[in-house]
């Protein structure tokens, strides 16, 4: 009676157990990867914009490499960034070997440059508009191109696009998204979830560049905007945004330094940061796990989360308040950026398609590559390094 | 969470300490089924929480994940106790050999409360003596429910373990919560 009760129940759990683990809690697969693997793997990633750099300084947009199939589409918003995530690269390693490339990329956003009163601002030459998140992002990449080569040619423009981003900023700290050209003001219905972080970031990058200028104020503005309001206004679904801009900024501020609520949201970011890594590592090739925890994030996507979570790390380095969460931001950083390490495309695996250019360094989801995968995959490499190479 | 008070109400309402009643006769070999009950949990839990870190590591598994998982087990072992008034058992034998099914496993061993200590056993703020400590405790009350509750107040009994299972559904939630929000 005992022994068939025990069986019974063995059964019961056993099988309860399997179930758990064939569906809601499968292995968190961390590739065990090196600071020079990493490195490594953010070259090759340099090396791809590189090679898709075109005569005119755009960069191939979109590749298919299952149909050998370019896309028409542009985006001046992802070309500013994959710009800046070219001078971010230099600013983290002193490696100037990209500069040419970025330089060719930034010239071309300079000549499409649209200018008004005493600001300038990128204006896309497909439809004229002018979005505040491509001058962010540019003014982002001036300030890291600066850090690299100390090169001041620039400061005019540089000065030029930050007021610019603060001609868009609303009195409550938000920030619009788009210039109304032929109106000669800033469209008042149109904000983004993308724009007001990066501007935050870029204007608290500028702050910290030059420090008696004043652009602190608009920055501290838009981070009490993001900390206190931002996820309300915009009615996220799930607070908080996963905004790896709005981390950006944090970590450009830690010696200001933060306030309270500043840290309240740096934490809470760190959460869903650490959580959304935690799940990615637990997806799978297998149907059941595609089905129940969804394919592999593109590195678009996947390539954020490192980033906010090396921002975060460096904050936890510099603020004590985050200072409980270093080992795990640390843990989650190496972990995510171990996956894209892990998930780029080999030279091998590359010389399989048509254009191996176009494939070797980069990350192909459902056939397809966008320039920002590589963009910010290679952010969230190159940030990760410093944190391998210090043990955590 | 992690406090000792609050794990322990956390592992109390895992382990449902009066679905030990399901097993209480009076009789001579009650205190001998009380005594096998508790023996197995002092080894089973504390084994599960020294065990815990080598566990999740073999399976690849994260702390909070962990957490997240426990707390499902721990909500459906609740929902079972709502409905069922506890883990389903049948065949209940008359002599000592209760203390070693049901009332050592799966009533005072059962699998929330293992899930439990080794998930909160692998928490940083917890750790390993914590979470054996207090898992163990609330498995030996569910022996201690069978050793001195009269059966005349099985009927109460039931009742408390149902509410429990409520209560225990609430700290899944929250251990589930609280899981999803670590970093």
């Amino acid at each position: 009676m005992v022994l068939r009760g025990l069986a019974g129940t063995f059964c019961v759990w056993a099988l309860g157990a399997i179930l758990l683990r064939v569906t809601l809690v499968p292995s968190h697969m961390c590739p065990d990867v090196s600071g020079d693997d990493l490195r490594a793997s953010a070259e090759a990633s340099v090396a791809w914009i590189e090679r898709s750099l075109q005569p005119d300084g755009s960069f191939v947009y979109e590749y298919n490499a299952d149909e050998d199939a370019y896309s028409t589409d542009y985006n001046e918003v992802r070309h500013a960034g994959v710009t800046m995530s070219l001078y971010q690269y230099m600013a983290e390693t002193g490696d100037l070997g990209p500069l040419e490339a970025a330089d060719r990329a930034l010239d071309r956003a300079l000549q499409i440059s649209f200018e008004h009163d005493n600001w300038m601002a990128i204006q896309n030459p497909r439809d004229g508009s002018v979005q505040l998140g491509s001058s962010s992002l540019l003014l982002a990449g001036l300030v890291l191109r600066r850090q690299a080569t100390a090169d001041t040619q620039y400061d005019d423009e540089l000065r030029a696009y930050a007021r610019f981003i603060v001609a868009m900023q609303r009195p409550d700290g938000s920030f619009l998204n788009y210039w109304l050209v032929s109106q000669g003001y800033a469209n008042p219905n149109v904000t983004s979830k993308y724009a007001t972080g990066e501007a935050f970031w870029a204007l608290a990058l500028l702050h910290n560049m030059f420090p008696g200028e004043g652009w602190d104020v608009p920055a501290r503005a838009v981070a009490d905007y993001l900390a206190l309001y931002r996820d309300e206004e915009e009615q996220f679904e799930f607070p908080p945004w996963a905004d790896q801009w709005a981390a950006y900024g944090l970590s450009e501020m830690a010696e200001w330094p933060l306030e309270d609520h500043h840290i309240d949201y740096a934490r809470s970011l760190a959460e869903r940061f650490g959580f959304l890594v935690r799940v990615e590592s637990q997806r799978g090739e297998t149907w059941l796990l595609k089905e129940i925890h969804g394919p592999k994030t593109r590195a678009a996507g996947h390539g954020t989360w490192v980033e906010g979570l090396t921002s975060l790390y460096r904050l936890s380095v510099a603020d004590d308040r985050m200072a409980d969460l270093r080992g795990d931001l640390g843990d989650r950083a190496f972990c995510g950026a171990g996956m894209l390490a892990d998930r780029q495309m080999t030279a091998t695996e590359a010389a399989r398609y048509t254009e191996p250019a176009l494939t070797e360094g980069a990350w192909i989801t459902k056939g397809i590559t966008r320039m920002d995968d590589q963009q910010h995959a290679l952010s969230g490499l190159i940030r990760t390094v410093p944190i391998v190479e210090a043990g955590e | 969470m992690t406090g000792w008070l609050a794990l322990f109400v956390l592992l109390l309402a895992a382990a449902n300490p009066a679905t030990g009643a399901r097993t209480n006769r009076t009789g001579e070999t009650r205190a001998l089924a009380a005594g096998i009950a508790a023996a197995m949990v002092a080894i089973g839990l504390v084994s599960a929480a020294a065990g815990a870190d080598r566990l999740l590591d073999a399976f690849e598994i994260e702390q909070e994940t962990a957490r997240i998982a426990a707390g499902l087990v721990l909500a459906m072992t609740g929902g079972q106790a709502i409905v069922l008034g506890g883990p389903l058992v049948r065949d209940i034998p008359r002599d000592w050999q209760r203390g070693i099914y049901p009332l050592g496993i799966p009533l005072a061993v059962n699998p929330a409360l293992v899930a439990c200590a080794v998930a909160f056993a692998a928490h940083p703020d917890a750790g390993a003596a914590r979470a054996a400590t207090l898992a163990t405790s609330a498995g030996l009350a569910t022996a201690a429910v069978a050793l001195l509750l009269p059966p005349r107040l099985n009927a109460f009994a039931d009742a408390l373990a149902r509410l429990t299972g409520g209560l225990a559904v609430l700290l899944a939630a929250a251990m589930v919560v609280s899981g999803v929000r670590d970093v």
